[in-house]
C-alpha cells in the first residue's frame, strides 16, 4: 500500500505500543525466575504455582467468581426486562436516561452512597452486599445493549406471532427472546468482566471476612509488589480477554441476523 | 349476497387525527376486496383493527354474524400478511410456515403435511431449510403468504403485499395472489395505495380518503361512474374541468364545453370528467390546442395538449398517429362519454 497518508501509520503504531507495552511487560515479568519483581534473571513458571498454592488468592478468586456469576445472572434478568419495558411499553426518554445512568456513575460516589445506604439499613456487609452493588451498575450495561438491539428488530415480528395464534408469553419466548439473545449474551459477558475486576465498590461494600480478588491483590501490593502479582494479573487479564472475544463474536453473529 | 364480514360505523381517533370516521363496509364470502386510498387515509388502521392489532373507539365488526372485536388477536380466524413480511429471522422457511400450526397444537404429521402442501403451492418447497435472510424479496413475500394461508383463516388480510417488489415481479405476484385466492377459497382483503393494482386484482374496491369511505364499487363501476371528483381524480387518468353549469353545457375558464344530461341545477358548480381514451384527434373538434409533449406507454401514447386551460388536456392516441410536437390538435368527444359531477 503506497498512499499519501502512509505516514499516519507511525502514530498508529506509537499508540498501539503505548497501549500494549505495559501489559506485555507484565506478562513477560510473570515468567521471571527472580524474587525481585522487576529484574529479569531467567525463565520460570514458579510464580504460577505459588499462585495456586496461596489460600488467600484462591479464596479471593472463589469470592470474585461467586460475585461475578450471581451479578451476571441478576443483571441479565433485570436488565433485559427493563430494556423490553423501555422499548415496547413505556417510551420515555427521561425514564430511559434514569435507567441507563448507573452505568456512568462515578464508582466512588456509588460506593460511598451504597455503603451509607447499607449502614443505615443495618445490613451486614459481605458478598451479598457486593453482589447487590455490582448488579446495580452492571444491569444498566445489559439494559443499554439489549435496548439497542430491540430498537433494531422489527416490532411487527411480535405482532406476527400473535396474529399466528401465539400468546403474549409464547411470543416472548419464541420470538422476542431469540431475537435479542446475542445482545443478552454480550451484555452478560460485559457484566461479568466488569464485576470480575471491580475494586472501588467492592472495597467499600464488602465485609472483612470475604475479600474479592482485586481486594486481595490490593492488600498484597500494600506491602510491596511481589512477583506472584504479575502472574495473578496475567491470569485475570487472560480471563477478561477471553470473555471480551466471545462477546465480540456474539455481536458479529447478531449483525448477521 | 349476504354479508360475510360486516364493518359497521367504526371510528378511531389518534389525538387530533381522525384515522377512521364512521366507516361501514360489507364484504362477501370469497371476495377479493381492496381498501384503496392515499397514505394516511385510514386503510391500514382498519386492516390492523380487523387483525386485532389496533383497537377501535366505536363501531361493530361481525364475521359470519359473530362479534369479532371482542376476540383477541391470537384467537381470531383472520391472518395478516405484513407489509414488512415480518418473517422470523431465527427460523427457517419451514419453521416460519409451521409456526401458526404449532400454536394450534395440531399433531406433527398434520403440521408437516399442511406446511409441505402450502410450500409446494407457493413453489418454495426446495427452499424450506433456508433462513429468510437468504431469500429474494419475491421469495420472502411467498413465505409470508404461505405462513398466513396455512392457518386456513376465514379472511386473509394483506397490507401492501407487493409494494416492496419491482414492477415485473409485482405483476406476476398479482396473478399468483388471484390464483391462490381462487384455489384456497379464502376472502382476501388487500390494502394498497396503488389504484392500478386495486383495479387489476380486486372484485370490489372501497376507496378511502381522510378516514372516510368515499365509494365502494367494482373496478369498472369505479372507473366509469365515479361518485365524486376525488374518485374521478384518483382512479385512472382523467381530465377534470371545473366550471359553472349552463343548460347542456358547462363554462370552464371562459370556454364552453358540451355537458352530458344531468340532475344538477343550471348555474351550480360542477366538474366535467373526461377520460383520455374518450377523446379523439381530428380535423375539427370542440377544443383545439398545441401539442406540448407525448409520453410513450407501450401500445399507446398519452398526449399533453395546451388548449388554454390551467392544466394540459391529456389525450390517448395510437402509437402510429402521434403528431409532431408543436402541431395543432383538434379534440372532439361525445358528451355522453363524459361524466358530470357536483363540485364541492
Amino acid at each position: 500500500m503506497h498512499n499519501k497518508l502512509g505516514w499516519l501509520r507511525l502514530p498508529l503504531y506509537g499508540v498501539l505500543v503505548f497501549l500494549y507495552l505495559p501489559i506485555s511487560v507484565l506478562i513477560f515479568m510473570s515468567f521471571n525466575a527472580s524474587d525481585a519483581p522487576f529484574t529479569w534473571t531467567g525463565f520460570s513458571t514458579k510464580w504460577y504455582s505459588v499462585l495456586f498454592d496461596s489460600p488467600d488468592i484462591l479464596e479471593g478468586f472463589k469470592n470474585t467468581l461467586i460475585v461475578a456469576v450471581i451479578t451476571t445472572i441478576i443483571s441479565i434478568v433485570l436488565g433485559t426486562l427493563l430494556a423490553i419495558g423501555l422499548a415496547r411499553y413505556q417510551k420515555s426518554s427521561s425514564l430511559e436516561a434514569i435507567a441507563l445512568t448507573p452505568a456512568i456513575f462515578p464508582d466512588l460516589a456509588l460506593a460511598i452512597g451504597l455503603l451509607a445506604l447499607f449502614t443505615s439499613l443495618h445490613l451486614t456487609l459481605g458478598l451479598h452486599s457486593v453482589i447487590i452493588s455490582h448488579a446495580l451498575f452492571c444491569m444498566a450495561f445489559v439494559t443499554a445493549i439489549v435496548r439497542g438491539r430491540l430498537a433494531q428488530i422489527d416490532s411487527s415480528l411480535e405482532e406476527a406471532a400473535q396474529d399466528l395464534g401465539d400468546t403474549a408469553i409464547g411470543t416472548f419466548f419464541r420470538v422476542t427472546l431469540p431475537s435479542i439473545k446475542p445482545a443478552i449474551i454480550a451484555g452478560g459477558l460485559l457484566a461479568f468482566t466488569l464485576s470480575l475486576d471491580e475494586f472501588v465498590i467492592a472495597f467499600f461494600t464488602n465485609g472483612p471476612s470475604s475479600p474479592t480478588l482485586p481486594i486481595v491483590i490490593y492488600s498484597m501490593v500494600r506491602f510491596g509488589v511481589s512477583p506472584e502479582i504479575n502472574a495473578l494479573a496475567t491470569v485475570v487479564l487472560l480471563i477478561s480477554a477471553l470473555i471480551v472475544t466471545i462477546a465480540q463474536r456474539n455481536v458479529k453473529v447478531q449483525d448477521q441476523l | 349476497m349476504s354479508s360475510f364480514l360486516s364493518i359497521a360505523a367504526v371510528s378511531k381517533r389518534y389525538g387530533d387525527i381522525q384515522a377512521l370516521n364512521n366507516v361501514s363496509i360489507d364484504i362477501r364470502e370469497n371476495e377479493f376486496f381492496a381498501l384503496l386510498g392515499p397514505s394516511g387515509c385510514g386503510k391500514t388502521t382498519l386492516l390492523r383493527a380487523l387483525a386485532g392489532l389496533e383497537s377501535l373507539d366505536s363501531g361493530v365488526v361481525t364475521l359470519a354474524n359473530e362479534d369479532l372485536l371482542s376476540v383477541p388477536a391470537n384467537k381470531r380466524p383472520v391472518n395478516l400478511m405484513f407489509q414488512s413480511y415480518a418473517l422470523f429471522p431465527h427460523l427457517n422457511v419451514f419453521d416460519n410456515v409451521a409456526y401458526g400450526l404449532r400454536r394450534e397444537k395440531l399433531d406433527k404429521a398434520e403440521i408437516d403435511h399442511r406446511a409441505h402442501d402450502v410450500l409446494k403451492t407457493v413453489g418454495l418447497l426446495d427452499q424450506k431449510d433456508r433462513r429468510p435472510s437468504q431469500l429474494s424479496g419475491g421469495q420472502k413475500q411467498r413465505v409470508a403468504l404461505a405462513r398466513a394461508i396455512v392457518k386456513r383463516p376465514k379472511i386473509l388480510l394483506l397490507d401492501e403485499p407487493l409494494s416492496a417488489l419491482d414492477k415485473k415481479v409485482r405483476s406476476e405476484m398479482q396473478l399468483e395472489l388471484k390464483r391462490l385466492q381462487h384455489e384456497a377459497g379464502i376472502t382476501f382483503i388487500i390494502v394498497t395505495h396503488d389504484q392500478e393494482e386495486a383495479m387489476s386484482i380486486a372484485d370490489r374496491i372501497a376507496l378511502m380518503d381522510k378516514g372516510e369511505v368515499v365509494q365502494i364499487a367494482t373496478p369498472v363501476e369505479m372507473y366509469s361512474a365515479p361518485k365524486t371528483k376525488f374518485v374521478a381524480d384518483f382512479i385512472g387518468t382523467s381530465n377534470l374541468f371545473s366550471g359553472t353549469l349552463g343548460t347542456g353545457n358547462i363554462s370552464v375558464q371562459g370556454k364552453t364545453l358540451p355537458a352530458p344530461a344531468t340532475q344538477l341545477a343550471s348555474g351550480s358548480k360542477a366538474v366535467l370528467v373526461l377520460r383520455p381514451e374518450d377523446i379523439t384527434l381530428g380535423t375539427t373538434g370542440q377544443i383545439s390546442g398545441t401539442l406540448v409533449s407525448s409520453n410513450f406507454y407501450g401500445g399507446s401514447s398519452l398526449l399533453f395538449v395546451d388548449c388554454g386551460f390551467e392544466q394540459l388536456v391529456k389525450v390517448s392516441c395510437a402509437l402510429n398517429q402521434v403528431p409532431p410536437a408543436g402541431s395543432t390538435c383538434h379534440l372532439s368527444w361525445s358528451a355522453a362519454d363524459s361524466i358530470l359531477l357536483a363540485d364541492a
